[in-house]
């Protein structure tokens, strides 16, 4: 076994090992009761599968300690995302655009949440799934036709989510994780003849986001 | 007296007064281990402990109270099992997303037994575009069709072991199982349904992570098998059946209570 190998295989591998062993920071915090809560304020980045590119996100997660490795408890977030068709101005050696159409739009789930820790030491694996609701808002503007419209969908949506957690003390902890998103958002639209047509948004797709979570009793 | 001559091997008295003393550590911390395992966390002996009353014009003392042993020795019976994933027909290979409950009580050391129900659903969308524009892009459907499968059983499931990290576990379960297939046409509306029953059958086996007494992760395969009947409409007595073999992958929550 050469240095090199031991240098670049076994003594990160052993840290990792290491880190899980190591007990969280004793940090001179205070004591937390048997009713133990936590906050998590949390933002990253929301890329639906069928969007084009990444939207910035923020969320809050509330939830209670049921033991030591379960929690459970509500979360809601907040994913922006505006998409623009643009098509150049035309002028020679210009590379301006002009904006034909845009949308903007909002997506926030509220859904109840089970996480699982599966160590109580500095560096935390955890993955959860939450259930509940979705709405979708989209607001469109088509410059071309100057028609403009707003639209709410709604439906059943769920989440699951997988990181790993930094216990920095006994009261903070840093998160980073991955989560999916699924969920098809629909609505009705009464039509001049007084049928009803079903409309549907399809928002699956992936997110990373950055959490601080802060126990409290 | 006759005594065994020391040899250049055998160890001096100093030497063996301290092997003495190390193996008596040992076999010390390791009768102490599971005691501390057990072991109710800090903020729980924070509460059982009470300023002592007999010194006066001293410090308070710390004194632990322990708490009431029949509710520290009392096993967990029941256990609540909250798993989801996917299971994927053998006939029409299309994994589906699943979710299930398990209710169960234990009959013995590593036997537990009790009732399941499970939710395999699918819907599947005709569907076209409403406009043009960027981003996310709303679709107008024509046709749906959807479908759920649940399963209602009685079950047996036996662990492995019941003290070690990893939980090696299988079970089986026995019981009635429903598909309802609705389909609906949006532009002529038209809408059709079937429900389909019979006896049927589950077995998995899997791998928990036990995180600690009450509480368990679960990933296991199962297997379900069945052919769910119906009288077929107008045909004098004749029946519809929908095979619904299949495998499924899932993650569980295993709480005991």
């Amino acid at each position: 076994m050469s240095p090199r190998f031991v240098a670049r295989r076994i003594v990160p591998l052993l840290t990792l090992c290491l880190s899980f062993a190591a007990p969280a920071f004793a940090a001179p915090a205070p004591a937390l009761g048997p009713n133990v809560w936590s906050m998590q304020l949390d933002g990253g980045l929301y890329a639906p599968v069928q969007g084009s590119g990444a939207s910035p996100t923020a969320g809050v997660r509330y939830c209670k300690h049921f033991s030591p490795h379960l929690q459970g408890g509500m979360f809601s977030a907040w994913s922006f995302k505006r998409a623009k068709l643009e098509a150049p101005t035309g002028g020679q050696g210009s590379d301006s655009q002009v904006e034909l159409a845009r949308v903007d739009a909002n997506l926030v789930p509220l859904m109840g949440f089970l996480q699982v820790d599966f160590t109580d030491r500095f560096l935390v694996p955890f993955f959860g799934f939450g259930v509940g609701y979705e709405w979708l808002m989209l607001h469109s503007f088509d410059h071309r036709t100057g028609a403009q419209e707003k639209a709410r969908y709604a439906n059943l949506a769920w989440q699951t989510f997988a990181g790993v957690g930094l216990q920095i003390t006994t009261i903070w902890r840093v998160n980073g994780e991955l989560y999916y998103n699924g969920g098809s958002l629909e609505r009705e639209v009464r039509q001049p003849d007084g049928t009803v047509q079903r409309q549907a948004v399809d928002v699956n797709g992936v997110g990373l986001r950055v959490g601080l979570d802060m126990k409290f009793d | 007296m006759l005594h065994r001559k020391r040899g250049s091997s055998t160890p001096s008295q100093g030497v063996r007064f301290h092997l003495f003393l190390a193996s008596w550590l040992m076999v010390a911390g390791g009768l102490s281990a599971p005691a501390r395992a057990s072991t109710p966390p800090d903020d729980l002996l924070a509460q059982n402990t009470q300023p002592a009353r007999d010194s006066v014009g001293a410090p308070p003392v710390q004194r632990y109270i322990p708490a009431a042993p029949a509710l520290a020795a009392k096993p967990k019976a029941n256990s609540i099992h909250l798993s989801g994933g996917l299971f994927a027909p053998i006939e029409t290979n299309a994994p589906s997303p699943m979710v299930g409950i398990r209710l169960g009580r234990r009959l013995g050391a590593h036997l537990q037994g009790g009732f399941l129900v499970d939710w395999v659903f699918e819907r599947k969308n005709v569907e076209q575009p409403t406009n043009t524009l960027p981003g996310l892009q709303p679709q107008l459907i024509l046709a749906r069709a959807s479908g759920s499968l649940v399963p209602v059983m009685a079950f047996f499931e036996v662990s492995l072991t019941e003290k070690r990290f990893l939980v090696p576990y299988g079970g089986i379960a026995a019981g009635y199982e429903w598909l309802s297939l609705k389909a609906d046409d949006f532009v002529t509306g038209e809408s059709a349904s079937a429900t389909y029953a019979n006896y049927a059958w589950q077995g998995w086996g899997g791998m928990g992570i036990r995180l600690d007494q009450g509480l368990r992760v679960d990933f296991e395969l199962s297997y379900n098998g069945g052919s769910l009947e119906r009288d077929a409409p107008n045909s004098n007595g004749l029946r519809e059946a929908v095979r619904v073999n299949g495998v499924g992958a899932r993650v569980g929550l295993d709480i005991r209570y």
